[in-house]
């Protein structure tokens, strides 16, 4: 189908544009600039991140993908926000904006907040916004104040390091006086806290000799060795067996009272977020679509999207003989239409649903959902 | 609810699925490598630079016919020669001066003018046509010896790579052996053979490519061999062996194909190598004999007069820049190809 | 190891038996080409398979199960140990005998990714196995295709396009597409839906449940869910390690899971209700390498309820009434 594809002019076309808002946004991420320009206010002191109307775009040869197209959600402190959604939904974009990890120069946060309270060197409490902190001003916070669980443990670690070295670089980084005795009592501490058996042995062991499970756990050290105020854990049990599954996320859910922090859990399994966390954040095509505290999300769930999802996850419970399905694919994220994005597959679909993309709807103090369906009840109540 | 989806789901995928698939515009395979290719300025410029040699010296002599490749500017000069004897008679001194005029047939060592761009060499051949015409034998040379290589290497890789064990071990340790070769010193005792066998100076360096051939295909046996005992693993070729295809389909049908990107990117960078073995050659008078130009058979003139390596660099200075160009124009088209071919590549 | 039993007559009604089925691969040799150490990726396994039916495999990664599959395919020689498949012994069979025998067996693969060749059109890769097995006359291969495509939830357009212009699933669907294309009687799917996202993974699911009705198919479903074989088997066996721990029908298996195994399994999965509170059962370590497997029972390293006994003695696999078979020290004392 010759005429699916972009023409020699459409694509010269869209080269030039990508090239002049990422030459923009590049310079504009590596200006030199005083840390004034991006001291902010949170909005809710109780929170510890704020993530305001990000759009993070990926400038691509074939168009611009908005992968996260005006997102917001709050992390509150010491609490567990679970971001569940499909593949090329934007949960791990979204992570990966605010540790400003992503892939340059495609990849750029293109507007937004992400309010973030960090403490400084001498203690004191600062809020930075992280979008528009310079790239040689973010190891204020990358690493120290957050520290993010990558979904494959297999090649996270460096495999030509022990795993003593790559844990005590941390400590090293967080305190630069530490001596080498500290930096091996405090790893030792550290794989002692996340279940390790040995940790003496596995201190001075490969990355390559130790299993998947455990590999998991030194990284879930190496989150903690620099005591941040916030982990982002990325499918942290995706790559791992279910039995392995059980007993990471036992050890997350035991930490999770013993460190001062919060937790950002991004995962496709909605199991494993009835578990873990105590909000919960939908997101569908780069959109957040619902937000709620867990017990809101599993038991009144209101976009269509969420309640397909739950309905389509087979549970041993169940009995039926067939599953539920939500027809249809995930919209391809270049030149999306202006109408809600689950239009195509939603089965409860009204006429408004063709008109502009439905604003969050509050529904109760922390539940959210953004569909034309509970626009009149809004009115109403 | 569940009930009823089972039944209606395929209708609903089909019907639902067309509106966003109809907003999405890809760009399709071809598209996309021309893209990446012209990404980066480097593989522009090889480019540019490789279809201007080749415009030079195929379309060049058909243009330009002022002179041969063979043709002597037998326009003639008059050279002078004066010669000084200092006789002292009488306590006086007398200078005689003695004038020689010697008329030569040929214009040789001409300096660059409007009759001759270049100049002419030592011989009276039109510097600018020679480097045409030894473009030509360089680059047909350069493309049938690549080619022969690339042919016996897929073949030979192929077996190698497809079917493993006892075939794949001799190939590999012929390849070893062949490796361990010295080229050159080969090369000359070649040469020395067909120097005394009277072999006519046109075909001698084709006979020379054909033995780079022979030297040459083990590397890209060895790349072929690589890629497809990579590729066998796939799934899709576990897929093909489950749907019982025939060896030669499953070789040729699915593997061989997969092979293309890595085969051209080798290619382009090995048209370079040879240029410069072709060079390297006639420079050491083995390849393309006079009366025949060849790039390196110009540059071979500076190893025998001295005069002119140092006073006469028109002579010699444009062939070697001719053979610097083709060889980065073709290594910069190679990287370019790479890095466009490369499924992995990003964006 | 049991000991390897006399032949007996084959069953006529399964469409495949497999028999103490061994596969090991060879870890190190020596110079003379001697094995020194093995993998043993499946071990003495058995079951039967009757036509129509769904046997689900269910086990952890290393467990064997994706052997198991290619090595019923003869796409892995078995070491030892016989398969049958529609009263034929095929384990000695040579590869061109095979070449027919591929049309009533297929397989499905777990990455949607890998498994379809990037330089082919779909329309390319569907009507390939139909030329080459000559299941339709040649001028009609386009029309089989389409509407195989359409059976499959293909949009006819996409007789045109690359494999990469698509997502997880619409590939999957091509790759069922590409099994289904010979009419084969056998599918064995390995974890086809384990690189899917869930709302798509039940979209595939149900195809493949609709087109063992339409087409009277029989699947050996490979996965490491649970949840999912539930959905699509009718006969469930566990694997740990390259051996069969517990088999029985769906019912039995889910209602009364014998094997300690099997019940970790079924209590790690994670329920999607926060209110839910399970008596979660953790096994404590990893799983242990098939190359260096544990003496005894293998599940003896991990087993809250280990005893002496299992730290020596293989236990027995053998049937614990209504064809429920497991393989288990604990049973026996029963």
């Amino acid at each position: 189908m010759a005429a699916n594809y972009l023409s020699g002019k459409e694509i010269r076309a869209i080269a030039k544009e990508n090239k002049k808002v990422m030459k923009r946004l590049e310079a504009y991420k590596y200006r030199k600039c005083d840390e004034s320009e991006y001291l902010t206010e949170m909005k809710n002191a109780e929170n510890i991140l704020e993530i305001d109307d990000l759009h993070t775009y990926f400038f691509t040869d074939q168009g611009v993908v908005k992968a996260v197209n005006g997102v917001s959600f709050d992390i509150p402190k010491n609490a567990t926000v679970g971001v569940v959604g499909e593949s090329g939904c934007g949960k791990s974009v979204t992570s990966m904006s605010v540790m400003r990890l992503l892939q340059a120069p495609t990849g750029q946060i293109y507007s937004g907040e992400i309010r973030f309270k960090a403490k400084d060197k001498d203690g004191t409490v600062k809020t930075y916004d992280i979008a528009k902190m310079p790239m040689r001003d973010i190891f204020k916070i990358r690493g120290n104040e957050i520290a993010m669980i990558f979904q494959e443990p297999m090649t996270s670690l460096n495999p030509v390091f022990t795993i003593g070295q790559q844990l005590d670089e941390v400590t090293f980084i967080h305190d630069p006086e530490a001596t080498k005795e500290d930096a091996k009592a405090r790893s030792i501490e550290m794989l002692n806290l996340v279940g390790i058996a040995m940790p003496e042995r596995v201190y001075n062991a490969f990355p390559h000799e130790l299993s998947g499970g455990m590999r998991q756990r030194v990284m879930i050290s190496m989150a903690l060795a620099s005591n941040p105020r916030l982990i982002i854990a990325d499918e942290p049990t995706t790559a791992l067996d279910v039995t392995i599954q059980a007993q990471i996320l036992d050890l997350l859910r035991d930490l999770k009272t013993k460190i001062d922090g919060s937790i950002m859990l991004i995962t496709h399994d909605l199991g494993i977020i009835a578990e873990m966390a105590d909000y919960v954040v939908v997101m569908y095509a780069g959109k957040v679509i619902e937000k709620g505290t867990v017990q809101e999300i599993f038991h009144n769930p209101m976009h269509p999207y969420t309640i397909g999802l739950q309905k389509s996850k087979p549970t041993l419970q169940s009995d039926s003989d067939t599953l539920f399905n939500i027809p249809g694919n995930v919209p391809n994220p270049i030149n999306m239409p202006d109408h809600c994005y689950f239009k195509e597959r939603c089965t409860n679909c009204i006429g408004k649903c063709s008109g502009e993309y439905p604003g969050m709807i509050q529904v109760s103090p922390t539940h959210f959902v953004a569909c034309h369906l509970y626009e009149e009840d809004q009115k109403n109540g | 609810m569940s009930e009823n989806t089972k039944n209606d789901t395929k209708e609903e995928v089909v019907d639902s699925e067309l509106p966003l698939d109809k907003n999405v515009r890809l760009m399709s395979p071809a598209r996309m490598v021309v893209r990446r290719f012209f990404r980066s300025k480097l593989s522009i410029v090889g480019l540019i630079m490789v279809v201007g040699l080749f415009i030079f010296s195929f379309l060049g002599p058909l243009v330009y016919t002022q002179w041969g490749e063979i043709e002597l500017d037998e326009s003639g000069k008059t050279e002078y020669s004066v010669t000084e004897t200092t006789y002292t008679v009488d306590g006086r001194e007398y200078t005689v001066r003695q004038t020689t005029e010697k008329s030569l047939k040929d214009n040789f060592l001409a300096p660059p003018s409007s009759e001759h761009i270049l100049g002419t060499d030592n011989e009276g051949y039109d510097i600018f046509v020679r480097l045409m015409y030894g473009g030509r034998i360089s680059l047909i040379v350069s493309f049938i010896a690549v080619f022969l290589i690339t042919i016996l290497g897929v073949i030979m890789g192929g077996i190698a790579g497809f079917f493993g064990g006892v075939i794949d071990n001799i190939i590999m340790r012929a390849c070893d052996i062949l490796i361990c070769l010295p080229g050159i010193p080969i090369l000359l005792i070649i040469s020395t053979i067909l120097d005394a066998s009277e072999i006519d100076a046109k075909y001698r360096i084709y006979l020379l490519m054909i033995y780079l051939t022979f030297i040459s295909w083990p590397g890209t046996a060895r790349l072929v061999r690589g890629q497809i005992l990579s590729l066998r693993e796939q799934e899709y070729m576990v897929a093909a062996e489950a749907m019982g295809y025939s060896t030669g389909r499953k070789i040729f049908k699915h593997l061989v194909p997969n092979v293309m990107p890595q085969l051209i990117v080798s290619m382009s960078l090995s048209l370079g190598s040879m240029i410069l073995y072709e060079a390297t050659l006639s420079y050491l008078n083995l390849g393309v004999k006079a009366p025949y130009a060849a790039w390196g058979t110009m540059i071979n003139i500076i190893s025998t007069n001295q005069d002119i390596l140092q006073n006469h660099l028109n002579v010699w200075v444009p062939a070697g820049v001719c053979i610097v160009i083709a060889v980065l124009g073709f290594n910069f088209i190679g990287d370019g190809l790479r890095d466009a071919l490369d499924p992995k590549a990003r964006r | 190891m049991a000991d390897k039993k006399i032949i007996e007559a084959y069953d006529p009604e399964a469409i495949l038996e497999v028999r103490n089925l061994r596969k090991c691969f060879p870890l190190k040799k020596t110079l003379t080409g001697k094995v020194t150490q093995e993998l043993i990726a499946v071990d003495d396994v058995s079951f039967k398979l009757k036509p129509g039916e769904t046997l689900g495999i269910v086990g952890e990664s290393g467990c064997g199960k994706t052997t198991l599959g290619r090595a019923i395919l003869k796409l892995h020689q078995p070491t030892s140990g016989k398969i049958i498949f529609e009263g034929q012994d095929i384990t000695d069979f040579k590869s061109s005998q095979m070449r027919e025998i591929r049309k009533k067996m297929q397989i499905i693969f777990q990455d949607p990714y890998s498994s379809l060749p990037p330089r082919s059109t779909v329309g390319g890769i569907l009507s390939e196995p139909v030329t080459v097995h000559n299941i339709v006359p040649k001028a009609e291969v386009k029309d089989y295709v389409l509407d195989l495509m359409d059976k499959c939830g293909l949009r006819d357009y996409y007789y045109e396009r690359y494999p990469h212009e698509f997502s997880g699933g619409q590939r999957q669907r091509i790759c069922i597409a590409r099994a289904l294309s010979v009419n084969p009687k056998l599918v064995i799917c390995d974890e086809p839906v384990s690189a899917l996202d869930v709302s798509i993974q039940a979209q595939i699911i149900n195809l493949l449940k609709k087109l063992q009705q339409d087409m009277n198919l029989t699947y050996m479903f490979i996965s490491h869910d649970l949840s999912v074989v539930k959905f699509i088997s009718d006969k469930i066996g566990v694997m740990y390690l390259g051996s069969m721990v517990e088999y029985g029908t769906k019912e039995e298996i889910f209602s009364n899971p014998l094997h300690p195994y099997t019940q970790a399994l079924f209590s790690a999965i994670p329920h999607p209700d926060p209110n839910f509170k399970m008596n979660r059962i953790i096994l404590k370590g990893d799983i242990p390498s098939p190359a260096n497997p544990p003496k005894g029972c293998r599940f003896h390293t991990r087993c809250p309820y280990a005893k002496d006994i299992c730290k020596e003695v293989t236990p027995e696999y053998k049937d614990h009434g209504n064809g429920h078979c497991a393989a288990c020290h604990l049973l026996d004392e029963q």
